[in-house]
Formats: structure tokens, C-alpha cells, sequence
């Protein structure tokens, strides 16, 4: 019953449409729904069907009072029309047929309730309009839900299923369908997992759903491994949930299966890209870690670990570098690192020395480049280190075996230059014998000739003549006999005769043998002689022939007479002193340390050119004019010195004149 | 003293033609002249001379070689042999290094230097009035820029 409203409340409206052809009905009606107390109803009345669907048109109508018998349409086919084209008014149907078939079938076609004329009073229709208007509201929304649930089915790319309490498909929906293979989802039913499954898959699902259906305990997310249709593995998350009834015993249940195969499939991918990049990154014999944006450790490689051996899997990652390295190496590698976030320009192949480690003299080429995220803003810093302590270490040696090889190169070049003067030197000793015969014997008729016609008696008018002719031709004789003398020499020095010589009486004595040239020029000589006796292993001869051939070179650059110095010493070599002629094969003999006896011939002539300098050795290179020199004197005398284990160098004074040097180790017995 | 007989071996004919003249001339000894190495030992053994003056270089045959062969024939062992080589040095002539024990002479050599080393082996020359005879050379150190000494008619002579 609905209560009548509270005095002074206003009583609720309806508007009803009557259509009725019978007028007095039409005016029994508004009689009675007059005095209607809850409610107030305006009436509008049709005596046609059509006009009646014109009303309905043309404004809201609330419930509508239907005769089945009207001008233009009769029985139930009255209902249909009306509800083909307003689907939403409710219907009550007023008919004169007291027929139950008729009226259940009214219902049936959309009407809310069925009347018979003079069989209502007025409190019955009120209640049929008032409930009838309730039912189709109810009806509304049931319908609107389940066309809700069926969108909701049937779209769903989730595949969704009932089954009752033995596992047999009560209702699948179209995902379900699709996914079986079936024409409708309405084939599913009776049907269980075993019709569509392999028979393990569907004893798994059916172990699972009994237990759910026995303990009400739903599934919740479950992800089972299945197999397509294809054949190929896919996945589903499946979720089960009890069906109840109104006792809430479990009489079903309901299913819903999502298939992942696709978000498995990227899953497994990335676990295996992941763990290929991992694979790499330990395997890779480079050391390498990545930090946070903080600087904080995530990810190193064995190779790292090993490096640095305090470093463990267990303990670095969150640690930044100063936690987990000792200062000032923690500190530092911290700070560059955070350097690097911060700036966000990467370090490519820094060579750098590695204090990670305790091995001596570790160096890497280290690379420091910036993780970004899609925003491009820096998230992190991948660290990778390139051991290069062995290419260095190969760099080095390479350099030192390349130095070695100049140096040996440069001794190379020397020894050749050395080679190329000795050859030099013994072509022109084969030369000299050559020669010495062939001359020496036309000499030797010129001078049996010369003596032959000095025995001739000769005019007395030309003896003076005669005797001047042939003193000029024995003197030329003898000058060239004396060149090739020089050159045999030169070519043969035969053994040395060595004893111990008075270096000072030696020298006082090839003074003596060219006193001749002393008096002649006027020249002053002075001794700077050792006031003790010192001793060398010489042949005296071959050192008395230097001796002189280097006064005489002495005389010759003084024509204008000068001062001559004698100087003999004895010393020991310096560290720094090298007696070093790259022409020479004897060139730095002497060690340092090694006590030699030293002697100077020292002229104030016109000295030597300096472009001639390193010529003044060379066999038949002389500066003397000709007639005064051989060319040969110098070359004889530094092989005979270098014969003797000693040097002779001869250089310009800087106060002008030649300074003359000889070395010769100092005999034991002395030193 | 009495005349000797004085072999000289040596190819070169116009040095041995003048060598020939002046000895003649200076001394009054036979001189007998080979020119071909290998007709030395024949006419030693022919002219059976009281000193050999030998070259060394010449062609076909050595003068050392002959020497030594001459030393050991009976008939010439004796018979001193004073060489004449265009080959020795100087300080080689003075040691006689290569004489083995001859005395040796170097070409060019002057009259006086070969009258005083074959009045060594023969006895005083029987001197012509020439020029050419004059003390035998003292015995000079060696100077590269002057005139050589010659070796002295010595065996072996030890230097200074």
C-alpha cells in the first residue's frame, strides 16, 4: 500500500493517456482516478490508436491505459504497435476480454498488467497504474544490466567462462569461444577442459577448480603455462572465483582467463638480453661498473672484483667509492666520478695510472660515459676500464730496443767509416809496393848513371857546372826515393820492438837529431819535462821517427822561426775524456782511470785550416808546398802510435798554433 | 889484394849494364851479369864467384827463393849473397828483416854505399881515383822528410 502523503505535502503527478473509444469510460475513468488520495492524475484521452500514438509523441506520458478494441486497431496486436514504438512507456492493458491467455500474453508483449472493464474498482486500477509504472522502471534497468553484462562478455578480449560444480562449461563468453574454435559461445556448453586441452593442462585445471568448489578458496592470478593452438607455449593469468547460491553454498564457478603469452614472450626477451649483457659484461676482461646518479655503486664485473679484491658482489652495491676505498683513492675516484654526473660530458680512453690495485706499475685507458634517461637527463655513469700495462709496457721496450738500434746504427756508421779508411789505407799499401818497385828500380839506373858520369873525366870549364847538375839530380833521386821509403813504411810498419822507454830521454833525443833545423831559424824551445823519470813500452826508433816528423811539421809551420814547447806528463784519463776519432779503428782506446803518459808539441806557426782539420791523416794530403813534404809523415806516425796502443791528435791552439798530443799508456813499473 | 869475381842477378839489363861499368870502373874485379833469373845457378856454378849480388823481384823467379836454393847447394853455400831489392823500406833494410841473414842493399843505392858493403865481404877495394868513393854512411836514425840510410853491411844489425 502506498501511504498517503503527509497533510500539506503536494500529491505526486501522473499523466496518463487514455485510449479508449468509449467516451463513458473515458468519463468513468477521470471519476474515478478523481478521487484518487496519494495521487493526482491528469488524463489525457485517444479514441484511435493513432491518435493515441500521436500523444505519446508528441508529450511525456508516464503510464499508458490501453482498450484493446479500438476503431483502427484491435487485440493484441495493439500492444505490439504501441511497444514497437515506445518501448519505454509502461502499458496497462484495459480490456473487456476477461481471458487469461490473452492477458499473460499481453504481458508477454510488453504490457505491465491486464485489466478487465468493470472488474477493477478504483483502488485496483490506481495500485496496477502505480505498480505497473514500478515494473517497467524494474524491468529498465534489468534489461540495462544485462545488456551491460553482455557487452561486457562478449567484447572483453579476456576470456571469461562459468562452469558448474563438476567443471563442465555452464556459459563461456565470445573470447572463450573464439579461443575454442566454437561457432557460438553457446556450444561450450556441457563441455569441459578436457574437450579443449591436453589432457595434463586440463587435469591441473580440474585438480584446481575441485579444490576451489570443496574449499571456496578463489585463484587468484594465477599464471598457467598452456599450449596453443598453433602448438607453440603461451601463458594465461587465470583467476577462478566461486559461484554461490542464495545459501552460499558453492554451486560453480567462475573464470577468467587473460592470456600473456605476448608479455611473457617480452619478458622472457629481456630476462634473456639481460643475461647476455650480464654474461658480457662479467666475461669481458675490461673493468667495468655503473653507478647511480649519486655515485653509488650498482653493477661490477668479476673483472672488477678481482682488480680491486676488497670489492665483493656482496658489499659495494649502494657504497659509494670513498666508502668502499681507502682515502685518498676513494676520495679521489668519487670525485671525478661525480665530475663526470654532473657535467655529463663523458671521458673516452683517459690513460691514467690504476691505484685499485697493489700491482706495480698498473695503467688503464679508462672510459667514463653518462647514462641518460628518455628525458635525456643524466641518471647514472657507466665505468669502463681497458688494462693497458702490458701495450705500455710493449711501447717501452719497443722504444728502448728502437734507441738501441740508432745506437747500434750510429757504431754501425763508424765502424763503416773505420773499415772504409783502413781499406783506403791498405789498397794504398798494395799500391806503395807496387810502385816502390816500379820506380825504385829506374832510380837505381838513374843513380848508377849519375855515379857512372861522375867518375868521367870531365872539361875543367864545366867541373863546376857539372858537380851542381849532379847534385841536383842525386838530390832529386833521393827526394823521390824518400817518398816511396814513406810509402813502404806506411804499407808495412813491421813489428814493433818494445821496451820500456825514458819517455822524457826520448824526447830530449829527437830534439837532438834535428838541432840542425834549431839553429838555423832561430827558434826558442822550451821543456816543460816531468822532473822524475816516466816510462812507456815504445820502440824507440818508430817513436823517435814521430818525434821528429811532428818538430819538423813544427819547424816547417814556423819559417819565421817561433817558439817551440815540449811538455810530457803523466796523468790519469778523465771520466769525461774520450780520445774518439771516428776515422780511426784505435779511436778511444783509454779508459777512464788508466794512467797515461802525455806528450805536447806545441808551435806558434800559422796553424792548420780548419776545413783541412780532419784531412791532415789522410795518406799524400799535405799543406806544405812541394818538394818540403811527403804527405806521408803524418799518416806513418799516428799508425805507428795507434801500433803502440797510443793516440795522436792534433789540433789549432786557441792563442794560434798547433798543439800536438801524443798518449801512451804509462808502463806499469812507473805508474 | 887480389881481384875477386862478383855474380850480379838482376832483370833489369840497364841497371846492371851501369852497375857493370861503375864497379869496373871503381874496382878491379870481375863482373859477371845474369839478366834471366833461372841461368843464375849455371853460371854460378861456372864462374864460381866469391859474392852474389841478387835481386829479389824478378820476373819468373825470386830472389829470396834463389837464395835460399843457392844455400843449399854445396857448391855455392858459402858464397855470400848481398841482395838488391827496390822493395824494403828503410827500417826493413836497416834490420834486415827479411834477409834471413843476407845482407841487404835498397835500390836506389849509390856507389859508395855498395864499394863500402863489398869491402866488408871482399877486403879493401882496389880503389880507382873516383869521385864516387867515400866513407861508408854513419849509422842515422831514420827521418821520414830526409834522404834514408841504407842499411849497413851488417848481419842482423840491432838498431841504436
Amino acid at each position: 500500500m502506498v501511504p498517503p502523503p503527509p497533510p500539506g505535502q503536494p500529491k505526486e503527478i501522473i499523466r496518463l493517456l487514455h485510449v479508449e473509444d468509449d467516451p463513458f469510460m473515458g468519463r468513468l475513468l477521470r471519476e474515478i482516478l478523481g478521487k484518487a488520495e496519494q495521487f493526482q492524475f491528469t488524463v489525457q484521452t485517444a479514441e484511435t490508436l493513432a491518435a493515441g500514438l500521436a500523444c505519446l509523441a508528441a508529450g511525456p506520458v508516464d503510464v499508458l491505459l490501453l482498450d484493446l478494441s479500438l476503431p483502427d486497431s484491435r487485440g493484441l496486436d495493439t500492444v505490439v504497435r504501441v511497444r514497437r514504438q515506445f518501448p519505454d512507456v509502461p502499458i496497462v492493458v484495459h480490456s473487456g476480454h476477461d481471458d487469461e491467455r490473452t492477458a499473460l500474453a499481453a504481458v508477454k508483449l510488453g504490457a505491465q498488467d491486464y485489466l478487465v472493464k468493470g472488474q477493477a474498482d478504483a483502488r485496483l486500477i490506481v495500485r496496477s497504474i502505480r505498480y505497473a509504472m514500478e515494473r517497467k522502471r524494474t524491468d529498465d534497468a534489468l534489461a540495462r544490466e544485462r545488456d551491460l553484462l553482455h557487452g561486457i562478455l562478449n567484447n572483453i578480449p579476456d576470456r571469461i567462462y562459468f562452469k558448474d560444480s563438476a567443471s563442465r562449461f555452464v556459459r563461456v563468453n565470445q573470447a572463450m569461444a573464439d579461443k575454442f574454435g566454437l561457432a557460438t559461445p553457446e556450444a561450450a556448453a556441457g563441455k569441459t577442459d578436457f574437450d579443449f586441452h591436453p589432457a595434463a593442462d586440463a587435469r591441473e585445471f580440474f585438480a584446481d577448480e575441485q579444490r576451489l568448489l570443496q574449499s571456496g578458496e578463489p585463484i587468484i592470478n594465477k599464471v598457467e603455462g598452456q599450449t596453443a593452438a598453433d602448438g607453440s607455449p603461451a601463458w594465461a593469468s587465470v583467476t577462478k572465483v566461486p559461484m554461490r547460491d542464495q545459501h552460499g553454498r558453492v554451486t560453480g564457478l567462475i573464470g577468467i582467463s587473460r592470456d600473456i603469452s605476448a608479455l611473457k614472450r617480452l619478458e622472457a626477451s629481456l630476462v634473456e638480453e639481460r643475461s647476455l649483457l650480464r654474461n658480457l659484461v662479467d666475461h669481458l676482461p675490461d673493468y667495468i661498473y655503473v653507478l647511480d646518479e649519486q655515485g653509488r655503486f650498482l653493477i661490477a664485473n668479476e673483472a672488477f672484483y678481482q682488480l680491486t679484491r676488497t670489492v665483493t658482489p656482496a658489499n659495494f652495491v649502494g657504497q659509494t667509492a670513498s666508502g668502499l676505498f681507502p682515502p685518498p683513492v676513494g676520495l679521489d675516484l668519487e670525485a671525478d666520478d661525480l665530475a663526470v654526473l654532473r657535467s655529463g660530458e663523458a671521458v673516452v680512453n683517459r690513460e691514467e695510472p690504476c691505484r685499485l690495485t697493489t700491482e706495480p706499475d698498473c695503467w688503464l685507458a679508462t672510459t667514463k660515459v653518462p647514462l641518460r634517461d628518455p628525458g635525456d637527463r643524466v641518471i647514472g655513469l657507466v665505468v669502463i676500464s681497458h688494462d693497458i700495462t702490458e701495450r705500455r709496457r710493449a711501447s717501452r721496450q719497443l722504444q728502448a730496443a728502437n734507441d738501441e738500434l740508432l745506437r747500434a746504427n750510429t757504431e754501425l756508421k763508424e765502424v763503416h767509416l773505420q773499415l772504409l779508411h783502413l781499406e783506403r789505407l791498405q789498397s794504398i799499401g798494395r799500391l806503395a809496393a807496387g810502385v816502390a818497385h816500379e820506380v825504385k828500380n829506374p832510380l837505381a839506373v838513374l843513380r848508377m848513371g849519375v855515379d857512372y858520369v861522375l867518375s868521367l873525366p870531365l872539361p875543367p870549364t864545366e867541373t863546376d857546372t857539372a858537380a851542381k847538375v849532379f847534385e841536383d839530380m842525386e838530390t832529386a833521386i833521393k827526394r823521390a826515393d824518400t817518398i816511396i821509403m814513406g810509402m813502404l813504411d806506411f804499407s808495412a810498419p813491421g813489428q814493433l820492438h818494445l821496451k820500456p822507454v825514458a819517455v822524457n830521454q826520448l824526447v830530449n833525443h829527437a830534439l837532438s837529431l834535428v838541432r840542425h833545423e834549431l839553429k838555423s831559424n832561430g827558434y826558442v824551445v822550451e821543456r816543460q819535462l816531468t822532473p822524475f823519470p816516466v816510462f812507456a813500452l815504445l820502440d824507440a826508433q818508430k817513436i823517435d821517427q814521430v818525434l821528429v816528423n811532428l818538430l819538423t811539421n813544427a819547424f816547417h809551420a814556423m819559417p819565421d822561426g817561433g817558439r817551440l814547447t815540449l811538455r810530457t806528463a803523466q796523468r790519469t784519463i778523465a771520466n769525461d775524456e774520450t780520445h774518439h776519432d771516428a776515422g780511426s779503428r784505435e779511436g778511444a782506446r783509454f779508459r777512464p782511470g788508466e794512467p797515461v803518459i802525455e806528450v805536447q808539441i806545441d808551435d806558434t806557426g800559422h796553424g792548420i785550416p780548419p776545413e783541412k782539420l780532419d784531412k791532415i791523416f789522410d795518406p799524400f794530403f799535405t799543406t806544405k808546398e812541394t818538394g818540403k813534404g811527403t804527405g806521408l809523415g803524418l799518416t806513418v806516425a799516428r799508425k805507428i802510435v795507434e801500433l803502440h796502443g797510443g793516440s795522436l791528435e792534433i789540433n789549432n791552439r786557441p792563442e794560434g798554433g798547433v798543439r800536438s798530443t801524443l798518449l801512451f799508456k804509462a808502463h806499469k813499473e812507473t805508474a | 889484394m887480389k881481384p875477386k869475381h862478383i855474380l850480379i842477378v838482376d832483370d833489369e839489363a840497364s841497371f846492371t849494364r851501369l852497375l857493370k861499368v861503375n864497379l869496373e870502373r871503381h874496382t878491379q874485379h870481375t863482373i859477371t851479369v845474369v839478366n834471366r833469373p833461372h841461368e843464375a845457378i849455371p853460371a854460378a856454378h861456372k864462374e864460381k864467384p866469391d859474392l852474389i849480388l841478387l835481386d829479389v823481384i824478378m820476373p819468373g823467379q825470386d830472389g829470396g827463393d834463389l837464395a835460399v836454393r843457392m844455400q843449399a847447394d854445396p857448391l855455392l853455400r858459402d858464397v855470400p849473397i848481398v841482395f838488391l831489392t827496390a822493395t824494403v823500406s828503410q827500417t826493413e833494410a836497416h834490420r834486415g828483416v827479411k834477409s834471413g841473414g843476407f845482407t841487404l842493399l835498397a835500390k836506389p843505392v849509390s856507389m859508395s854505399d855498395l864499394l863500402a858493403c863489398l869491402a866488408h865481404y871482399l877486403g879493401p877495394t882496389v880503389a880507382n881515383t873516383g869521385p864516387g868513393t867515400q866513407p861508408p854512411p854513419g849509422n842515422r836514425p831514420p827521418d821520414l822528410n830526409r834522404s834514408p840510410a841504407l842499411g849497413k853491411p851488417s848481419v842482423n844489425q840491432a838498431p841504436p
